[in-house]
């Protein structure tokens, strides 16, 4: 909101520099963006905060100097006059949208250019001048910041003001010359036949003031800010009346600005006023209640020493009514244009405010030490995202939502919640999966170049019933190259388990079992349901082609895992316990098998942990052999056993025998040939 | 036999002199010292020596193997000086070393981590809370009135599950991270110190300096005799920390439902000292976060008894903070996850 300081300068004595206004003024609350200078005049630009309507307006601000400077305000005087027996022709019909209506009918006006000084103040504001009585209804606007309206009285039919919701069908052509569709949420005046204004916001173009007018209506009435702020955002149609009538106007002030309109007209348009009425104004606005105040429990609050008497006067200066009913303690009644202020905390803030939040002094809290933790979920993420960052993975960020074309191309099971009001296709839905984000940034990252990628995300899932947090992690391309090493190697499924793995490890979990299963998204034979114990918590594997394809993601193979981290962050934690330090030495057997393919690691580690041998320390895989030296149908594998016992040196017989206890199974069990 | 120890002994001397190898040492080895060596074969001559000779020849035969081997010893140390030299490798110390390759924090990430840990030091405990919301969460017990604008659709996201507490109600992406302060303050009796991370939603268009996902943090201190002052005491506690104990910061009032009284923060233009430059707008501020005394109404929402507690409140957006610290100047990059941008920070 603009202010012109010369016209400032009619209410209140400036004796500061501009600079030196706007910080106070800043520091008050009423913060200045831009500060420009039109001839000899300086106009400043405020953002006014949406509490705050009573600034929307020269007086308004003109009041806030006065506060911040110490100085007395001078109001603009009304001119004593008597009201005209005889009333206009207007009802309302729309009683909550619309609570008061003056209409005051002036007749022999001449309608000409307005004099300069108004015409000046206007035009620094920015406001186009077009004849005395439009310009007054702006002027009387800036000033006082209540909306007026002028109609041609000569134009409404049946000389009549109705204010109603538009009828179905109904349509205006308002001031900026565009025809406009109503419908019944639209509060409009009408004449006895049409709408002639968009209540609130703008005049029609059939009751326009013209050089030609001699009779003028001159509107001032209080209209719903809900509404109007729906019906502007509705026509795309804002205007300096619908701003303030959306930010709330004062009804107080509708009689005060129709009389100062009124004063202003037949001082530069001449005239005489012929008659008059006040729809809505009868009964007594309620009486604000009063507000105690002790001036210690302002201190206190503010942790300041103000004094009373200067309390008094600052809110004094804001236009509060203040009575002392004992030495400490203020009774305060809001102006009626200060609707923002209900409770004793609106008035420490004025009172703080005006000396400046800068000038208030400054102390260090006490913080009571609890019992209280931090959330637990926020502490596992971050023993799993430190883990994964240890172990080469890139922590990415991504969107919760997703096209619906991007959640279908990515196989998901289920649909996320649904955005009712998305801005683009990019929002229709919250994610069921974290796949289809790191698709996007797979492919945002490949074309440009880097292809080599391994990416995880901590975030949710948004699906029916509630959001539920997930880990995310993608990988494709080669792993980190070291120049020593001269063959590049891609990575592989057992990289991502190897992640998924260390994820598990960093809560303390008893170890994640992997079993084949089949799953949409991922290639038949090259998937599999992670588990801890009997739960299922996600599932890992390669990519199917098709969704590569479908994505046009540049990449042979990408691997994929996705785990439900409400349910490890559920899991058992193993304790951490200290075990005793070997004494004895370990024994190694390398076992090379040839074995059926179809027989996994994890069924021949089985096949030997059943035979419950004290002395068996561990079993490490060292290689799998797909060559042409084994039979169709089979695979090599390469592992050692290790053997050892607490208490004592194991003899070479007891490891012999042990061992062969080990083949034996393993042949018997699994149907394996040792090589 | 007659042995001229004089003369082997200078001819051992001068072969040892021409020795520069292992190979050629160890063959001198095998000639001299050996099991078929010279001095196996001077002690096995003494079987047919004569008795008077025998001690003389001996004595000698012993002297001559003594300095044999001497100068074997020597000359193998020198000539394993001499190879190790030939063999010495000189290292291009200039390339790239080696190190296993770690993961980078996404730096909005990074941001929250920093923040959050100051606020850990000054004893806040770190909460988080649900982002699908309900509108009372969101909107009611933060005194943000029915008709209030933010409540559009053109302001908040809104879905299509509904509010357990309101089956007529849809549930909303949170527009901020306000509401679990009503749900910490419902669950916990003060006093309390609380920080909370979290995304929130609002319906922006997408430009350089707005998204419509972005990340704030949310803090609240309740008590029974918090300050304004103190509210003005941590803020400046927390940005010095944050930016550097040189910055300056000011207090500006300002508007916000659930507090009363409100401030916005500046702190001084980090890039021009505060003279004025295109990052500030060329006011020497920059607005930093909002703050303000916790309004009795949101202490009604969440149950307190009334006038019992006082508390602040404050709130920042991540990706601001992170976009002023680093010079960022587009917000999408965040998002995008383009690892040469990631792999800056």
């Amino acid at each position: 909101m603009k202010i012109s300081l010369e016209w400032i300068k009619e209410y209140v004595g400036l004796d500061i520099t501009v600079p030196e206004l706007v910080h106070k003024l800043t520091m008050a609350g009423i913060e200045a963006e831009k500060i420009e200078s039109i001839g000899k005049d300086t106009v400043i630009e405020f953002e006014i905060t949406p509490n705050r309507p009573d600034c929307l307006n020269m007086l308004g601000i003109a009041r806030e100097v006065a506060a911040v400077l110490k100085k007395d305000l001078k109001e603009p005087a009304l001119l004593k006059r008597s009201l005209p027996k005889q009333a206009c022709n207007i009802s309302i019909e729309a009683k909550e949208a619309c609570k008061r209506y003056i209409g005051t009918l002036i007749e022999g006006v001449s309608v000409k250019s307005s004099p300069d000084e108004i015409k000046t103040r206007l035009q620094a504001l920015g406001n186009r001048p077009i004849s005395n009585i439009v310009d007054i209804t702006n002027y009387c606007l800036f000033e006082l910041g209540h909306p007026l309206h002028a109609f041609d009285y000569d134009k409404l039919k049946g000389g009549q003001i109705i204010v109603r919701y538009a009828r179905k069908g109904e349509k205006i052509v308002t001031l900026d010359g565009q025809e406009r569709e109503l419908d019944p949420s639209v509060l409009v005046i009408a004449d006895a036949e049409r709408p002639v204004a968009l209540a609130g916001i703008m005049g029609g173009a059939n009751s326009e003031v013209t050089p030609s007018t001699k009779r003028v209506l001159l509107e001032s009435a209080w209209f719903d800010p809900v509404l109007i702020r729906k019906t502007s955002r509705k026509m795309g149609l804002s205007s300096d009346s619908s701003y303030r009538f959306e930010r709330g106007t004062v009804l107080a002030q509708v009689q005060k600005s129709a009389h100062r309109a009124v004063d202003l007209i037949l001082q530069h348009a001449g005239g005489t006023v012929r008659s008059y009425k006040d729809v809505g104004g009868v009964g007594k606005t309620k009486k604000k209640p009063a507000i105690v105040l002790k001036a210690q429990t302002v201190n206190d609050f503010l942790g300041a020493t103000i004094s009373t008497a200067e309390m008094k006067r600052i809110l004094k200066t804001l236009g509060f009514g203040v009575t002392a009913p004992s030495a400490d303690a203020l009774r305060i009644v809001p102006p009626d244009f200060r609707a923002d202020v209900r409770s004793a905390e609106d008035c420490y803030e004025e009172i703080g405010r005006v000396i400046g939040y800068d000038k208030l002094p400054s102390s260090l809290p006490l913080v009571t030490i609890t019992s209280m933790r931090s959330n637990e979920r926020r502490i596992k993420r971050a023993a799993i995202v430190e883990a994964l960052l240890k172990q080469g993975l890139q922590e990415i960020l991504t969107y919760s939502m997703v096209s619906r074309e991007a959640h279908e191309k990515s196989f998901c099971a289920q649909r996320g919640m649904v955005v009712l009001n998305p801005l683009s296709q990019e929002q229709e839905l919250m994610r069921a999966s974290l796949l289809p984000s790191f698709l996007s940034v797979v492919i945002e990252n490949i074309n440009h170049g880097q292809k080599d990628l391994q990416l995880f995300e901590t975030g949710k899932a948004y699906l029916p019933g509630g959001e539920k947090e997930r880990l995310a992690i993608i990988m494709t391309g080669a792993v980190k190259q070291d120049w020593r090493q001269a063959q590049k190697r891609t990575c592989d499924f057992y990289d991502l388990k190897g992640a998924v793995e260390r994820a598990c490890s960093a809560l303390r979990t008893e170890g994640p079992s992997f079993e084949q299963v089949s799953d949409a998204k991922f290639e038949e034979g090259q998937a599999a349901s992670v588990r801890i114990g009997r739960n299922e918590i996600g599932t890992a594997g390669r990519l199917k082609a098709e969704i590569l394809k479908a994505w046009d993601v540049k990449a042979d193979e990408v691997f994929f895992a996705e785990l439900d981290l409400e349910a490890l962050y559920a899991m058992k934690q193993k304790p951490g316990r200290y075990v005793p330090l070997a004494q004895f030495p370990a024994v190694v057997r390398d076992v090379s098998l040839s074995i059926v393919s179809a027989i996994s690691f994890q069924d021949i580690q089985k096949a030997i942990l059943d035979l419950n041998l004290d002395m068996l320390k561990e079993i490490i895989f060292k290689e799998e052999y797909l060559g042409e030296k084994i039979q169709p149908g089979h695979r090599g594998v390469v592992f050692t056993v290790v053997y050892q016992n607490q208490q004592r040196t194991l003899t070479e017989a007891e490891v012999e025998g042990a061992h062969q206890k080990v083949l034996t199974s393993l042949v018997q069990r699994l149907g394996a040939m040792v090589r | 036999m007659v042995w001229n120890f004089e003369q082997l002994l200078m001819d051992a001397r001068q072969e040892l002199e021409g020795i520069k190898t292992a190979k050629a040492l160890e063959e001198f080895r095998v000639k001299y010292l050996g099991k078929k060596g010279v001095i196996q074969q001077v002690y096995a001559s003494l079987a047919q020596a004569s008795a008077e000779e025998k001690p003389l020849i001996g004595k000698q035969a012993n002297i001559f193997k003594n300095e044999v081997s001497g100068l074997f010893e020597q000359r193998k140390k020198d000539v394993e000086g001499l190879e190790k030299q030939q063999h010495r490798r000189i290292l291009d110390v200039s390339l790239p070393g080696v190190s296993q390759p770690v993961g980078v924090r996404h730096v909005l990430n990074q941001t929250i981590d920093q923040i959050c840990g100051i606020f850990e030091g000054f004893g806040f405990v770190i909460e988080e809370g649900p982002e699908v919301e309900t509108e009372f969460h969101n909107f009611d017990a933060l005194n943000i009135p029915k008709d209030h604008p933010s409540r559009d659709g053109f302001d908040t996201f809104y879905v299509d599950e509904k509010d357990p507490d309101d089956k007529k109600l849809n549930q909303l992406l949170r527009s901020q991270t306000s509401p679990v302060q009503i749900r910490v303050m419902k669950a916990h009796t003060p006093p309390l110190a609380v920080v909370v991370p979290g995304r929130v939603y609002r319906p922006d268009a997408v430009d350089a300096s707005h998204s419509f996902m972005f990340h704030q943090i949310e803090g609240l201190l309740v008590d029974k005799h918090v300050r304004f002052s103190d509210l003005k005491g941590l803020i400046e506690a927390f940005l010095k920390r944050l930016f550097g104990e040189e910055i300056t910061m000011r207090f500006r009032p300002h508007f916000f439902p659930f507090t009363e009284p409100s401030a916005e923060v500046d702190v001084s233009c980090y890039i021009c000292k505060g003279k004025g430059c295109s990052a500030c707008k060329r006011t020497g501020w920059i607005e930093v976060m909002g703050c303000g005394m916790v309004h009795p109404k949101v202490f009604e929402a969440a149950g307190y008894p009334k006038g019992k507690y006082t508390g602040l409140a404050f709130g920042l957006g991540v990706e601001r903070l992170t976009m002023l610290k680093y010079g960022i100047h587009d917000i999408r990059l965040f998002f995008e996850n383009d690892l040469r941008f990631l792999k800056q920070f």
